[in-house]
């Protein structure tokens, strides 16, 4: 239906608003996201789907943003890091835990953690250490030797299980 | 000095965390100017050749702009590291490749256009022809004469060579000869590199009229770098401005100066516009500077009751074609031989090293910089020993190790051990570790289970003597400014800024201690080298020394003056004063108080109610004054199961006992050990940076050079000890500790387990194929191939060879 | 690192992207989920002058279980077939090795066949099952057996015009053991070696169907014929699945790498491949004797 180097419209949710672009095909959405919506706290460590950084939810899963094209974001949901924290600012309760952990040092790898952390979570709210070590595999951090990223998902996890329990009751 | 116990010690949340855990941090890719234009680079294909032609005609009737080395000599000195190291040669380093390509990845020509797409498609139109020339790869062999040469002017590929060690050089031969036991072994650690999450990246922006340079930099030394590029382009030191937000780890790779980075400024010097150069994965693993790359013979020499009396060893560094400015190509292979006495009593030592030449990137400072390879061979030959002589490796290392009453002591290769609980921490980690525990997985699996120490110490926080007093633009008077604000608050300036290590939470720790106000009310700044006070930049662990250092003076002082005002407010002797929680009391009747925020108000705005001569400005810089060196130690611990079906190895648990003097927040000195750890273990396991024999990278993407991820490290247990350093604030360094054992206790757990079937393996990283084959070849099940283990120095005689003095060293 | 400039066509139905492949003819490439396409585009070693986007084609997103067995359509990640819990623990087990999640949630099962990686999980696990690709241009369609459809190493019998429409995963006899087994340096990393293994017993454990594939070895994913072999008509014990392991390898040229030289994966190889027996032929006797205990 479209055929052609020139841009090509986009229209996608990202973080609960409407954004349309004309956007050249091959732009991929990382950097549609970052050059073109300004949304910088997606990183781009290896551009070619490797090291994690990129990581956003599109249609609420986790994909590699350096491997999607912008193009392919059309008509559908995208969330980023800058899409996690209330709207007044408050931190989501996984960057919470990221911050109470110091699940991060330099901060470059942490957008794509989160974004892949709460899927895994999403999908598997009781993922064992090992598991949630297995679950990011596809995340690299050079800083943190990962510890501290497995604690806070883990007390992630079991804060979503108390809340769970307690609307339960 | 004695410390309140405020904020030190305490594991406080970390200030810099939560712009960058809501997406608002600000690496370099994330500004862009108006009208900037992106930079890509055209580089070196080959490892080796002439530069016969350069035909940019169609890349520019793309619309894009190429400089190649005749556009910007013009406008650079070039620039070499010699550190006036006795001997030390090397080639000059230029913004692009001028007359001859040295290693794949070498910078060509810089092509400039809209945007980065625009760059990369052009650069791919610039056609250069290339004359190959045979490479230089092996650095053994490139010692050898007669073969091919990296630099032609320097007539041998060898940059540097020296004995260091005991200076009785019959000393060592003596106790070899008279040794009940002497274990020999030769190792290899691959090269590889730092590989931080953020790639390089600048953005130069130059005005022509002021003839001022800004440059937004992904560095772990802005001060450093603004003196560099100012002498390289000729510019004046006020008029280089260097940024820096976020950073997203350096690892002492982003503590050089960069041909590419150097080829942007000049860039942006000649069009007038901003430019951009953003690095992409392969060209970091290409062209950052590299490491590890170290072939390692060494012996040592054992009485009947396994006491050392002497130790020797032959050094080949492999350096890459370029000594980087301004640290130079030869600290990993000095430190390499230096550090390897460790913490243990070796009355006899000497080591011989030579730094090659060679058609790779070059080699520099990473992470725990000749640390690893030294406590990896020195562990190593311990373990050995211990087989030699039949005790347990941990009692070998106890009747070996350094006791509290022996400090400081000065190692037989001349480094002097300020402090430390060097048998403590063996025995604390002794304590840790409980191989039985695991024993039951291991049986399951099927796996040899295999446990691994590793004693060490480590040069943290060196001084002024190091390479400020070798001609570099790098010292220890780092400085930082504390100051008051109206309302009682403190804004802290740091001349060194982070790149993730947590240092304006620490800062302000030690400011809120040390100025009497609360940490939440201290707000940090750093990175832009045109308001900040100077800094030479992190490296060598030792931001928490000199750092944290120049904050308690400078908040010494600014608390002296607060108190001189309020004593004249309050009517009391200034002496009678102390500053706590951010009031003014009287020592002793604390309801005799006012508020810090008055005495400040008072003193900006209410200055007449004050005496004339009475100093008003809330506001001091401090410098770091302290020791030349302090030494942190500590063990590390390792337990592997091997598995012998297929040769992977997987560490089921990780012991450290660190004493790094007093922690200041122990959950950022935690952090610091694991990151550490994790890169130890990939240097033991999976990291590697592929030359073929034709110098050609096959590593050049993440998928070949492998990182360690999360299922690839366990839980890290750490133990702290601190025993104070003589530095201001008793702390030490403690960044690299991690890095710098972790190696040497998987290694030596690996071959606890391998030696159960008779086997070793002697060269990082720890491949399954080089396990299997161990294996294979310990059970007489030979292999047809020659394996791929590098060669290992033979022994050099000692002769009248060059002798260098003993240096402060990097970390 | 960006990737070079292209014409991009939104195909919204297999109709639509075959006539689009039609007018490009070769300068098209097909882009399913892009998992393996793109970073080669990134990396400038692939620079189709179009490409041709089949992820959001309509009647290319569905797939369909037949008695364990499955037919996938080619925007069908990779993914969604592998959380489907009416998909065979065989299929689903190759499935969760590939590369990481967010690999597999655009990545897709045609796209890997296509893109024939010779250490990828997908054509060995073609092989293993004997299933078969449906390919479709705008002139027509076939359908390709396993066998024939993989030629070398990133090449394949995908004609130009072509795209792989749909690819069938047979069920595995109800009464077959099966085993997926890799040696990786590191979780989600291509396998040095890996192997899929479907075993078929009769009661007495006697031999009755061998497939054993191995990958990450060789040019393409190829099947140890001699180790089949050895095991057909013979009773699966300790002694003969050690003896089908020492075959596996014999008449497979095997390459070697910077991960592993070729001895390396002839010997780990071996041994992976008796582990993988066991874990089959455990799996195949456990359901052998589950249904006769059923039975009476």
């Amino acid at each position: 239906m479209r055929d052609t180097h020139e841009p090509a419209p986009v229209t996608a949710r990202v973080n609960g608003r409407t954004e349309s672009a004309a956007v050249a095909p091959r732009t991929t959405l990382a950097d549609y996201l970052r050059h073109g919506l300004g949304l910088t706290g997606t990183h781009l460590g290896c551009e070619h789907g490797v090291c994690g950084a990129c990581t956003v939810l599109l249609d609420g899963n986790p994909v590699r943003s350096c491997l999607t094209l912008a193009v392919q974001a059309h008509g559908r949901e995208v969330r980023t890091v800058e899409g996690l924290a209330a709207p007044d600012g408050t931190m989501h309760p996984l960057q919470e835990r990221f911050w109470r952990h110091q699940a991060l040092q330099c901060g470059f790898c942490t957008p794509g953690f989160l974004m892949a952390a709460l899927a895994a979570v999403d999908e598997e709210p009781d993922m064992s250490r090992d598991r949630i070590r297995e679950r990011l595999s596809g995340n690299v951090c050079r800083c943190t030797g990962y510890q501290p990223i497995v604690d806070a998902v883990e007390g992630f996890s079991a804060d979503r299980a108390a809340e769970h329990a307690g609307e339960d009751r | 000095m004695t410390l309140t116990d405020g904020w030190v010690g305490r594991r406080v949340r970390r200030s810099e965390d939560p712009k960058i855990l809501l997406g608002r941090g600000r690496f370099v890719d994330d500004v862009r100017p108006t009208r900037c234009l992106h930079a890509a680079f055209v580089r070196s294909p080959v490892a080796h050749a002439t530069i016969v032609a350069t035909d940019a005609s169609e890349a520019v009737q793309a619309g894009a702009t190429v400089f190649t080395a005749a556009d910007l000599d013009p406008l650079c000195t070039p620039w070499k590291g010699l550190l006036d190291w006795p001997g030390l040669a090397a080639g000059d380093q230029r913004p692009l490749a001028s007359g001859k390509v040295r290693h794949v990845g070498e910078p060509v020509a810089i092509v400039v256009a809209a945007s980065r797409a625009e760059a990369e498609d052009a650069a791919e139109l610039v056609d250069v022809e290339y004359a190959e020339l045979p490479a230089v790869v092996d650095p053994i062999a490139a010692l050898e004469p007669g073969g091919p040469l990296v630099h032609d002017e320097l007539g041998a590929n060898l940059a540097f060579e020296s004995w260091f060690g005991t200076k009785d050089e019959h000393a060592v031969d003596a106790a070899f000869a008279q040794a009940t036991a002497v274990v020999e072994v030769a190792m290899s650690t691959a090269r590889h590199t730092a590989t931080a999450m953020e790639p390089r990246g600048v953005l130069a922006e130059y005005d022509p009229v002021a003839r001022e340079l800004t440059v937004r930099i992904s560095t772990q030394a802005p001060n450093m770098l603004q003196s560099a590029f100012a002498e390289i382009l000729g510019l004046r030191e006020n008029s280089v401005r260097m940024l820096t937000d976020e950073v997203g780890g350096a690892f002492g790779m982003k503590a050089h100066v960069y041909p590419d980075e150097i080829a942007t400024c000049a860039a942006s010097m000649l069009l007038g516009r901003p430019v951009s150069w953003i690095q992409d994965r392969a060209e970091s693993l290409q062209s950052d500077t590299q490491a590890r790359d170290e072939r390692v013979r060494a012996a040592i020499a054992l009485a009947g009751d396994g006491t050392i009396i002497g130790l020797r060893s032959e050094i080949v560094s492999d350096g890459g074609a370029y000594s980087v400015y301004p640290r130079s190509m030869v600290t990993e292979g000095i430190q390499v031989s230096t550090i390897m006495p460790g913490p243990y009593r070796v009355p006899a030592y000497r080591s011989h090293l030579r730094v090659a030449i060679t058609n790779k990137a070059p080699l520099a400072v990473y992470r725990a910089v000749g640390h690893p390879v030294a406590i990896l061979v020195m562990e190593a030959l311990l373990d050995e020993a211990a087989r030699a002589v039949k005790l347990d490796p941990a009692e070998l290392r106890r009747r070996n190790i350094l006791k509290p009453e022996e400090l400081p002591y000065t190692s037989a290769a001349g480094h002097v051990y300020d402090s430390g609980s060097h048998r403590e921490s063996l025995e604390r980690l002794v304590d840790r570790i409980d191989i039985g525990r695991h024993a039951a997985a291991a049986r399951r699996r099927g796996t040899l289970l295999g446990v691994g120490i590793a004693c060490f110490v480590e040069v943290t926080a060196p001084g002024v003597a190091f390479y400020g007093a070798r001609g570099a633009p790098i010292t220890a008077h780092d400085q930082v400014e504390v100051r008051v604000e109206p309302d009682g608050t403190a804004t802290v300036l740091l001349g060194t800024p982070g790149q993730g290590q947590g240092l304006h939470t620490t800062a302000a720790q030690v400011v809120a201690d040390h100025l009497g106000i609360p940490f939440d009310r201290i707000n940090v700044l750093s990175g832009d080298t045109r308001t900040m006070p100077h800094g030479t930049g992190v490296w060598a662990s030792r931001s928490a020394v000199v750092s944290s250092g120049a904050a308690a003076a400078a908040a010494r002082e600014v608390k002296a003056r607060m108190l001189a005002i309020a004593a004249h407010l309050m009517e009391v002797d200034a002496s009678d004063l102390e500053i706590v929680d951010g009031a003014v009391r009287v020592a002793g009747a604390p309801d005799s108080r006012i508020d810090v925020a008055h005495v400040a108000e008072v003193a900006h705005w209410r200055t007449h109610q004050l005496p004339d001569d009475l100093q008003v400005a809330l506001a001091a810089i401090g410098e770091y004054r302290g020791p030349n060196v302090t030494f942190n130690n500590g063990a590390h611990g390792a337990v592997v199961e091997v598995d012998e079906s297929s040769g992977l190895v997987r560490i089921v648990d990780y012991v450290c006992v660190e004493d790094c003097g007093v922690l200041i927040n122990p959950d950022i000195v935690d952090g610091q050990i694991r990151g550490g750890v994790a890169q130890g273990v990939g240097g033991a396991l999976l990291e590697r940076l592929h030359y073929d024999g034709d110098g050609q990278l096959l590593t050049s993407t993440l998928l070949d050079y492998l990182l360690p991820a999360a299922p690839d490290l366990p839980d890290i247990r750490i133990t702290h000890i601190e025993t104070p350093s003589p530095t201001p604030l008793g702390v030490k360094g403690a960044g690299e500790a991690g890095a710098a054992g972790a190696p040497a206790a998987v290694h030596n757990a690996v071959n606890n387990a391998l030696a159960q079937r008779g086997a070793r393996v002697w060269h990082q990283p720890i491949t399954p194929e080089r396990v299997l084959r161990a294996l294979d070849e310990a059970a007489d099940r030979l292999w047809p191939d020659r394996s791929d283990a590098p060669a290992v120095p033979r022994w050099t005689d000692p002769e009248s060879e060059p002798e260098c003095d003993q240096p402060e060293g990097d970390g | 690192m960006k990737l070079p400039a292209f014409a991009y066509h939104r195909a919204d139905s297999l109709a639509d992207a075959v006539d689009a492949l039609a007018v490009h003819g070769p300068e098209a490439r097909v882009l399913g989920g892009g998992q393996s396409l793109l970073p080669l585009m990134a990396l400038r070693m692939s620079v189709p002058e179009v490409l041709v986007d089949i992820s959001t084609a309509a009647d290319l997103r569905h797939h369909e279980v037949h008695d364990g067995g499955v037919t996938v359509g080619a925007a069908v990640t990779t993914r969604t077939l592998e959380t489907d819990p009416g998909v065979h623990p065989l299929i689903r087990s190759c499935l969760a090795r590939i590369g990481h999640v967010e690999i597999r949630t655009r990545g897709t099962v045609c796209g890997s066949l296509a893109h024939a990686d010779p250490a990828a999980e997908l054509p060995a696990l073609l092989l293993a099952v004997e299933g078969s690709v449906e390919l479709v241009a705008a002139h027509g369609s076939r359908v390709v057996p396993a066998a024939e459809f993989v030629a070398g190493p990133y090449t394949t019998s995908i004609d130009d015009g072509e795209l792989v429409a749909a690819a069938t995963l047979p069920a595995i006899a109800a009464s077959a053991g099966w085993s997926v087994r890799e040696i990786a340096r590191r979780s989600g990393d291509f396998a040095l070696v890996g192997v899929i293994c479907v075993l078929d017993v009769d009661r007495s454990r006697r031999c009755h169907d061998a497939r054993v594939v191995l990958f990450g070895v060789a040019a393409t994913a190829v099947r140890a014929t001699a180790a089949e072999e050895a095991l057909l008509g013979e009773i699966v014990d300790g002694l003969s699945v050690e003896q089908a392991a020492e075959l596996a390898f014999t008449g497979v040229d095997v390459l070697g790498d910077l991960h592993g030289s070729a001895e390396y994966r002839r010997r780990a190889g071996a041994r992976l491949v008796a582990a993988a027996l066991d874990e089959a032929a455990d799996r195949a006797h456990d359901t052998t004797t589950s249904r006769a205990a059923a039975r009476a």
